[in-house]
């Protein structure tokens, strides 16, 4: 073993990463310092002194340049010189979670998008551009919902006059009274054939409109919204926030 | 931000919720968990920067480590997931699948 042997690396190394920690807190520079150690003497089978310096330098090598350690421990802490943590680190937790206004937007959109949505136009939490898809979910499926009415409205007039003119030709040929229970003889044949075809389509349309109408859309913004929603002061924040885990490395 | 800048961000996150994942399955300690993140290609490059967020997990009480003997050389330190682990964990799950078919539409078109 020569002078400069494998643990001389590995203390060289250690020493480095612990000078990029500089400004890290000692508790947290001391765990990361010893789970480097342990690692180092797993990778290279369990024994340091035994090991050869080919085996070390390749550990060490593996687990990265010192800065590259420093940077996510600091990064990982926000312990950034240009972008400070929060003071408080409930504040941070704050700035994410919807308030009482946010909550009940999503969930009011869900249940009835007028004060849902409302409530979600008052907040500055969603951007404008969002505020107007979310709106647009519950507007529209309405719209469907609208005509689908309409349209079966027209359809139940038609059908009824059928049914209409179908039990006219009905009584006058078995010349009985206008007696509800006299009509009940007729053969379900006929009855089939009076309501059939529209009956069921109207019905059929009518889950769906239901269905798109009342829940779908709504539904659909409430959702939109749910992931749409901005941390408290994004404006000003974003761009700092997205940079602040990974600085320039130095 | 250059493209580099990209892949090491998204990786970041992914590593992450990689190691919750398998600390979910069992204790790991960190050099195994290491091994298994090399495993595959070009997730885990410098190895080094496991330890500075296992320390972040565990300050953030998402994992928890403990002592055990070894049969081998001193005793090792396990790390095992906590309740509020495990729930951080089924919220990275929720927002990878939604991050995920978000990309795919977005990014396949």
């Amino acid at each position: 073993m020569n002078a400069y042997g494998p643990e001389q690396h590995i203390s060289d190394y250690l020493d480095h990463v612990s000078a990029k920690l500089g400004d890290i807190p000692e508790q947290e520079r001391s765990e990361i310092l010893n789970d480097l150690e342990a690692h180092i003497r797993d990778a290279v089978g369990g024994d340091v002194l035994s090991a050869s310096e080919a085996d070390v330098l390749n550990a060490l090598e593996r687990l990265g340049h010192p800065s590259e350690v420093a940077r996510e421990a600091r990064g990982a802490r926000g312990h950034d010189q240009q972008t400070p943590a929060p003071a408080n680190p409930y504040e941070e937790d704050q700035r994410k979670t919807p308030g009482a206004l946010e909550v009940g937007a999503i969930v009011l959109t869900a249940i009835f998008w007028p004060i849902g949505l409302l409530l979600a136009w008052i907040s500055d939490r969603w951007k404008t551009r969002d505020k107007v898809i979310a709106s647009a979910f519950p507007l529209a499926s309405g719209l469907v919902l609208l005509a689908l009415l309409v349209a079966g409205a027209v359809g139940w007039s038609t059908s009824g006059t059928s049914v209409s003119v179908d039990s006219v030709q009905t009584e006058s040929s078995s010349s009985a009274p206008q007696d509800p229970a006299q009509t009940e003889p007729r053969s379900p044949a006929e009855i089939g054939e009076s309501s059939d075809g529209s009956g069921v389509g109207s019905r059929f349309l009518a889950v769906l409109g239901f269905l798109l109408g009342v829940i779908a859309g709504p539904f659909t913004g409430a959702v939109y919204l749910a992931v749409k929603l901005q941390p408290r002061d994004a404006s000003s924040h974003s761009d700092q926030k997205w940079s602040s885990g990974y600085p320039a490395q130095t | 931000m250059n493209a580099n800048g990209f892949g090491t961000q998204v990786k970041r996150g992914v590593i992450e919720f990689c190691v919750l994942s398998m600390l979910n399955r069992r204790e790991h300690y960190g050099f195994e968990l290491v091994q298994e993140l090399s495993r595959v290609d070009g997730l885990l490059t410098s190895e080094g920067t496991i330890y500075p967020l296992l320390s972040r997990l565990r300050r953030a009480g998402l994992v928890s480590p403990e002592w055990r003997e070894s049969t081998s050389g001193p005793p090792r330190k396990y790390y095992r997931l906590t309740p509020e682990g495990e729930h951080t964990l089924d919220d990275y799950r929720r927002q990878w699948t939604l991050i995920r078919d978000a990309v795919n539409t977005l990014v396949s078109e």
